[in-house]
């Protein structure tokens, strides 16, 4: 009997100390593993750069300066489309994943709770609508 | 440090987390799905009554109890800094120990821990023996966690942790009985420290966190290099995607030297070193390194192995352009660092290369793309010798081959990834061998190389998918074909009865046979230092007394054929200029020593006439019988670790013939004729002293004479067996030949010509005229023989 107490006792130790901080961290690494997948620095860094540097380079000609004025813009809005899209899913994705990783936070505290109240209506409060 | 209190709560939790076991967790897993249904069934009708939350509660109690056994009671957290033993120890292991706790019942435990149990597989030693081996007894095992404590704390040991591994080191290392049944099976206590450190490692790497590269977009500010894909590998995406790490890197420190040479330098760097020190190892680290994106001037570079041989079989009328583009590419891309592996070929050096030194130089000179080019150092001093411009252009980083510790680790690392990549487990016993073997007979490569391709060359050779040292010994063997496995006991019998095996060839010089089989048997039963050749001998003696023929006798019986012997008359090489002829790598000379041992490093090297050849040449001699090696021309290693050298002089022959004249024996005036060839000049004693032994040779009398007719006889009717025809002669017969075939000078050798001429010539005529037909015998007498003039 003196086990199952200190052993009850051990478990809600572990649940609201090392429990509940490796969950914070677990959460922030979900966090930043979305945006190390989705490169989301890399990108917002070069999200002007043109697509694959696929560029025009100029002979100081007035034409070749107007083709290679167009060409790389093109290039550049091919590379901002393209980004943009990749960095768009990439925030959707971390936001969903912040959004998880803080319910898991704030619900970890509660489940034992959840439990207690659960067994509580079960026993005592259950009822009909 | 204390005794271990199983009554701690950390022990608790551990064996309460070892009983619920993933089993348990599964069960929990799959609980939450039914009650969480259950539960939402019974939220969906509405109907909030006792069961939805009963099935709420078992839900919620199933969650809370699986996150628990995952996050903690399967490995409950211990405390490093504790000295109790029940914070250092390993959760699994914590777990898995009730009372009561003897050396033998902890052992058991140890060794079925994922720890414990890798020592156990990489040595293939059996449990039981050991635990019989062990005390039951409960008091020993305080002894068991002091040592375990002091092995631990030491400054090898990286991991603090007391784990089965921990324990089972200890353990093998504790008693004289186990230390002793280890020892029979050929491992000792520094084979156990090194397989803990190996596991040390593997512990580390464990534990490291998955490397981040850069994600999806990380290379699309980085231009297409279409052409130069065609033409390459990219070594960053094998180490990308190909799990391929360098956690131990023999040239660490070297690494660092590439990359600060690639930011600040010149942006060529040439790394020069021998073939196998890890030259192309060390750009694989290199390009994980930048992939990580800690050096910032190359965060995020890609290094781009060319294919010469692609290039040049598939754009050889184009390939100027190619090259071009291909440089092109690499600049617009932003982010390449060109490799060229074995650069030579790029340099119009050796087999299937092409000259791009015009293309490169103003490449390198404007440093618009990185380059690293591996070299041996022979090639890159070649190219600094035709191409200085070019050469001059590389920052040169210099490699060599790293000590035998850092060489097993590499060893061992690799171990895994090949174990991981064909199923195959690798002992440490076969580490060891591959060792040990490549460093005897893989002498033109350098570690870890030679040790890397000797393990993959040995996967075919695994038995049940298990490496052993035998099947390393078995795939030198076949490789080189040679024996290095234990000897058999058909072996045994020729290497015990070798003077008689010989003898089947030879004519008395019993001195001489003898001598040559006692070198034999040492060299067979691993006595002699790895690091000389095999044998070496000095034959002094009359011309046709045997000293051909017993170097012959040797290559049949020890190297399988008479056709393993390298012979070079040493009279040919007088000048000082042989020196190269002797020392060339075989393009500009086909009597080149060095080409032949690379061709037959397994041979008997017979030289003849010694004292002929150039002083120049003697010191060439004095480094061979002292090292086993010799370099050529080109300043590359060649071994004669696996020959026997044998030279042969007719110094002294006088001084023999008229003792044995006089009815002296050898042994006699052996060391009084020896001292008199050192003093009057004929030879230095720093040469006479490095041979393993000078064997003199006597002129052979008329009975022996006549026994050397009888077997060149014997081998006449061994030719004539397959036409079943043979050959006989009456003793006066053999008697004349005998006479004939003796001269004072030159001893027996001219009688293998007198048989020709009396004996062959006669029976091949016969033959021919239809008198000697299938099954016949050709008897010869005194009047079918004509002795020539």
């Amino acid at each position: 009997m003196r086990y199952n107490m200190v052993m009850f006792l051990e478990f809600f130790y572990w649940w609201y100390g090392t429990g509940f901080s490796d969950t914070v961290m677990r959460a922030r690494r979900l966090v930043i593993a979305t945006a190390q997948i989705f490169s989301v620095k890399i990108l917002i860094m070069t999200l002007f750069s043109p697509w694959k540097r696929i560029v025009t380079e100029s002979d100081g000609s007035l034409d070749m300066m107007l083709k290679s004025i167009g060409d790389n813009a093109v290039s550049r809005a091919v590379g901002f489309f393209v980004r943009s899209i990749v960095l768009f899913t990439g925030l959707i994705l971390i936001i969903i994943s912040s959004v998880v990783g803080l319910a898991i936070v704030v619900v970890w505290p509660l489940l034992p709770i959840g439990v207690a109240l659960s067994l509580f209506m079960a026993l005592f409060g259950g009822f009909v609508k | 440090m204390t005794d271990l209190n199983l009554s701690s709560m950390r022990a608790k939790r551990a064996r309460l987390g070892n009983k619920i076991g993933t089993t348990g967790r599964d069960l929990l897993i799959l609980s939450i799905f039914i009650f969480g249904l259950l539960t939402l069934y019974f939220g969906y009708q509405n109907n909030f009554s006792s069961f939805f939350y009963l099935f709420l509660a078992l839900a919620l109690t199933s969650t809370v109890l699986a996150c628990w056994q995952q996050f903690d009671l399967f490995m409950p957290a211990g405390n490093l800094a504790s000295d109790k033993l029940e914070d250092l120890l390993e959760a699994s292991l914590l777990g898995s120990l009730t009372k009561p706790l003897s050396p033998r019942s902890i052992w058991l435990d140890a060794v079925n821990t994922k720890e414990g149990s890798f020592i156990i597989n990489r040595m293939l030693i059996s449990v039981d023996d050991i635990a019989n081996l062990l005390s039951e007894n409960e008091s020993e095992s305080a002894q068991l966690w002091h040592a375990t404590d002091i092995f631990r704390t030491s400054d090898k040991v990286k991991n603090k942790e007391i784990h089965g591994g921990t324990i089972v080191a200890v353990l093998l290392d504790s008693n004289d009985s186990i230390k002793s049944y280890l020892s029979e099976l050929n491992f000792h206590s520094s084979d156990i420290t090194e397989i803990s450190d190996w596991l040390d490692r593997v512990l580390t790497y464990s534990k490291l966190p998955k490397p981040y590269f850069g994600g999806m977009g990380r290379d699309w500010a980085m231009g297409f290099t279409p052409t130069l894909n065609k033409f390459s590998q990219n070594i960053s995406q094998i180490v990308e995607f190909g799990n391929v790490h360098f956690h131990f890197l023999a040239q660490a420190a070297s690494s660092d030297i590439v990359v600060n040479n690639l930011i600040q330098g010149s942006g060529g760097v040439a790394i020069v070193g021998q073939t196998g020190t890890g030259k192309t190892g060390l750009v694989h680290a290199v390009a994980e390194r930048l992939l990580l994106g800690t050096d910032g001037g190359l965060k995020h570079h890609q290094i781009i192995s060319l294919n010469a041989s692609q290039l040049l079989s598939t754009e050889k009328d184009n390939l100027e352009q190619t090259m071009l583009q291909i440089f092109y590419e690499a600049v617009q891309a932003g982010n390449i660092i060109l490799f060229l592996d074995e650069a030579q070929l790029f340099f119009g050096d050796g087999a299937g290369a092409f000259n791009m030194a015009q293309i490169l130089l103003p490449v390198l000179q404007t440093h618009r793309v990185k380059i690293i080019a591996a070299f041996t150092a022979n090639d890159f001093q070649r190219l600094k010798s035709t191409n200085e411009s070019l050469a001059s252009n590389f920052s040169v980083v210099t490699i060599s081959e790293p000590p035998q510790e850092s060489t097993y680790k590499v060893l061992e690392d690799t171990a895994l990834t090949m174990g991981a990549r064909t199923g195959v487990l690798i002992t440490y016993e076969a580490i060891r061998e591959a060792y040990r073997l490549s460093e005897q007979y893989m002498s033109e490569l350098a570690f870890p190389g030679k040790g890397i391709s000797l393990l993959d060359q040995s996967l075919v050779y695994s038995e049940n998918k298990i490496m052993t040292a035998k099947s390393v010994q078995m795939a030198i063997e076949k490789t080189l074909g040679i024996k290095v496995g234990a000897v058999g006991a058909e072996e045994t019998d020729v290497l015990l009865n070798l003077e008689d095996k010989i003898h089947e060839r030879m004519i008395n010089q019993t001195q001489a046979v003898s001598a040559i089989a006692g070198a034999l048997r040492r060299v067979r039963a691993g006595v002699t230092s790895p690091y000389r050749p095999a044998g070496s001998f000095l034959f002094l003696g009359p011309t046709g007394v045997g000293k051909t023929e017993l170097a012959k006798s040797l290559a049949a019986t020890y190297y399988g054929s008479s056709d393993n012997m390298i012979r070079l008359d040493m009279s040919e090489y007088q000048q000082a200029s042989d020196v190269s002829r002797l020392l060339g790598d075989g393009a500009n000379s086909s009597q080149s020593l060095i080409l032949a041992i690379r061709k037959q490093p397994f041979s008997v090297v017979l030289l003849d006439e010694i004292e002929k050849a150039h002083p120049n040449i003697l010191n060439l001699l004095l480094q061979l019988l002292d090292e086993g090696m010799l370099t050529d021309s080109n300043g590359r290693p060649a071994s004669f670790r696996s020959a026997i050298i044998i030279t042969t002089s007719n110094a002294g022959s006088n001084d023999i013939i008229e003792k044995i004249a006089a009815g002296e024996s050898l042994s006699d005036f052996e060391r009084p004729l020896i001292d008199k060839l050192i003093s009057t000049g004929q030879f230095r004693p720093e040469l006479i002293n490095r041979y393993d032994e000078v064997v003199l040779f006597r002129p052979l009398n008329e009975v022996e004479l006549l026994q050397v007719a009888k077997l060149m006889i014997d081998g006449i009717n061994k030719n004539l067996a397959k036409q079943s025809v043979s050959v006989e002669l009456t003793d006066a017969a053999l008697a004349m030949i005998t006479k004939a075939g003796y001269d004072p000078e030159f001893g027996a050798r001219p009688m293998r010509h007198i048989i020709q001429k009396t004996v062959e010539d006669v029976v091949a005529t016969r033959i021919l005229q239809g008198q000697a037909k299938y099954g016949s015998v050709v008897k010869l007498d005194v009047a079918d023989i004509v002795i020539p003039k």
